[in-house]
């Protein structure tokens, strides 16, 4: 994607959940007795209201800017696969549990994604790596801060 | 002050412990190049809820004031900066590693380091108190319009499109009202969601912000990256002629580091070119700048060291963060309870001389331990990416975890991470984020304050001596930054 057009979509989007922020917090602070007009809206309305200039103010310098590069999102497909990874991950421990179990598999699924390698000694590795990050965190987190997992 | 609790407090074995781990994670993350400083001490702000304030506190500033030294390891080895505030080594580190030897270039570093660390923290012994007995005659405009300052000083100094920055300020100061009001007790944009209630959790933030993204752009080098180096002696030492030889740009660096500290916005990346610039112009050797000479590795290290005690000055006498990294380390405050600010020092005097003593302890662990570990700490640059990055992002996943056990905190941070990761590619200034949502309620709450004083009036912030004099220095500022912009283009047109 060009960087101009990026850009206007970041700006868009921006100026959208500033909208949405205000106008939601209208609504869930509507109600109850106004004893001052410096209430909780204030302090995000001049913020939406900023924001929004300022979004305008930049949509015109990017237009008006010579030229035009190209948004490159190199090795993307590594970025995805590990994104998804790390949503299955946080739902499989939110609604299965078994952490250590879980963590293992996730690592080991990442170091074969990654190095993209299965001989014997590549998985005795990977699997040794693991091991010892998982010792690591347990002894980091429940043994020394007391964190359940 | 009760000097013997001070420092049977410091010199505890459990601060001493945190000090040293502190220099190690930094040390160690410090020069793992991408990675950097806010990396450092971001991932060492979940321990902060376990431990006590003052550990907090000196385990996160033996982090940063490691990790700015760790940034010139990658930078003398590789040529490639471990932190923004390295850049400037490399013209001179790598060179002199390649036609010498990498240990000297890495000694020069070290000293060079420790000497600006001790300085800053000198500068913030000195200043820190007289700032902080000024700070009582402010009250809430001054405090307003002091807010304003740091977001904007963090905007428009530290970033090439200032609009943009700017952008990322209200970005952050909008996630900064996230949550319960303080006057009124209403919801703010929680979507629902009651563990928003208390506001976004500043360590799922940071991480998001600043680790989950930059993990994302790592991955975009390749998972087979892996960065080398010619290994030739990492031996430690110089004689004291060479010495001799670096000690007016190791002054110069720490003058200039503490003083560009002190002022929020620049940081040590700035501190590090001033440094540097300022050595090459009162060296007798101008044009060996860029050849290996070591006075342009002593100018920008004890530069970038010195503004990490110059940067608490503010944090600990107005409440206002420095730089972006100490924006993280008022954050260990916050955990504990602890409002920075001008009364810390009256409400909590043995924590603040603990803090302003034990900034020279990390001092001299970050050289006991960067003598001793460097040789091994260049090992890790070398690991490769389909290791390097499972790894940190698990440590940074169990980091967000550890703050409140929800795994809805961990959601959040990777929300945000790939918010800022897509963000930062358009260049939207991220520490400009983080700054913003740090300041963001104690602007809000002072301007709330001073209005309900003036009855809505604006006037008050023009009819106080102070605030008028803020009010001046924030359009000068501004209107800086506007002339700088509108400089280039008018040489190109002539």
């Amino acid at each position: 994607m060009s960087y101009k057009r990026a850009t206007y979509v970041a700006l868009s989007l921006l100026m959208v959940f500033g909208w949405v922020y205000a106008v939601s917090i209208h609504i869930t602070t509507s109600g109850g007795a106004r004893n001052s007009s410096i209430g909780p809206t204030y302090f995000p309305d001049l913020l939406a209201v900023l924001l929004t200039v300022l979004c305008i103010v930049s949509f015109f310098q990017t237009a008006r800017k010579k030229g035009d590069s190209i948004v490159r999102l190199h090795y993307f497909k590594y970025v995805l696969i590990t994104l998804s990874l790390i949503v299955a991950y946080l739902l499989a421990w939110y609604y299965i549990g078994y952490f250590y179990i879980l963590t293992f598999v996730f690592l080991m699924s990442l170091f074969f994604i990654y190095r993209r390698n299965f001989s014997m000694k590549q998985i005795a590795k990977n699997i040794a790596i693991a091991c010892s990050m998982l010792l690591v965190i347990y002894l980091i987190f429940e043994v020394a801060m007391s964190i359940p997992l | 002050m009760d000097i013997a609790a001070l420092f049977s407090e410091l010199f505890s074995l459990s601060t001493l412990f945190f000090i040293a781990l502190g220099t190690f994670v930094g040390l160690i993350i410090g020069a793992l190049p991408g990675l950097g400083t806010m990396f450092a001490i971001v991932m060492l702000l979940p321990i902060t809820y376990v431990i006590s304030p003052l550990d907090s506190v000196l385990l996160l500033l033996a982090a940063y004031q490691a990790s700015e030294y760790g940034g010139s390891i990658s930078s003398i080895i590789l040529g490639i900066p471990g932190t923004p505030a390295a850049a400037a080594t490399v013209l001179d580190g790598y060179t002199l590693a390649k036609n010498e030897s990498p240990g000297k270039a890495i000694t020069y570093s070290l000293i060079a380091s420790t000497i600006g660390g001790i300085f800053g923290g000198i500068v913030l012994i000195f200043l820190s108190k007289p700032l902080a007995s000024f700070g009582l005659k402010l009250s809430d405009p001054e405090f307003f319009l002091i807010c304003i300052l740091g977001v904007l000083a963090v905007g428009m100094l530290s970033s090439e499109d200032k609009t943009k920055s700017l952008i990322s300020v209200v970005f952050g100061l909008i996630l900064g009202t996230i949550g319960m009001d303080v006057f009124t007790g209403k919801m703010r944009f929680t979507l629902g969601f009651l563990e928003l209630s208390d506001g976004i959790n500043i360590v799922a933030l940071m991480i998001g912000v600043f680790a989950f993204s930059e993990i994302l752009s790592m991955l975009e080098e390749g998972p087979d990256k892996r960065h080398s180096f010619d290994k030739r002696s990492l031996k430690f030492g110089i004689t004291w002629k060479e010495f001799s030889g670096v000690k007016k740009p190791i002054s110069l660096g720490s003058l200039i580091g503490s003083v560009v500290g002190v002022f929020p916005g620049l940081g040590a990346p700035a501190a590090s070119w001033f440094g540097y610039v300022a050595a090459k112009r009162f060296s007798k050797k101008k044009e060996l700048f860029g050849k290996g000479n070591p006075e342009g590795i002593a100018g920008p290290e004890s530069a970038n060291n010195a503004t990490v005690g110059g940067s608490l000055v503010p944090l600990l006498s107005l409440g206002i963060p420095g730089s972006p990294a100490v924006a993280v380390i008022m954050g260990a405050f916050i955990i504990h309870g602890i409002q920075p600010g001008p009364l810390v020092f009256s409400n909590e005097t043995t924590l603040v001389y603990s803090i302003l003593y034990g900034f020279l302890l990390t001092t001299v662990a970050m050289y006991v331990l960067g003598r001793m570990l460097t040789v091994f700490f260049v090992k890790a640059i070398i690991v490769p990416y389909s290791y390097l990055v499972p790894i940190v992002l698990l440590l940074l996943i169990m980091g967000v975890y550890a703050s409140k056990q929800l795994i809805f905190e961990i959601s959040l941070a990777f929300v945000l991470g790939v918010i800022c990761y897509f963000l930062k590619k358009l260049d939207f200034s991220l520490p400009s984020i983080v700054m913003a949502f740090v300041l963001g309620p104690i602007m809000e709450e002072s301007l709330r304050r001073s209005l309900s004083l003036s009855q809505g009036s604006y006037a008050i912030f023009f009819t106080r001596p102070y605030s008028l004099a803020l009010v001046i220095i924030i359009a000068v500022i501004v209107l800086v930054s506007l002339v700088k912009k509108l400089g280039p283009s008018k040489h190109v047109s002539s």
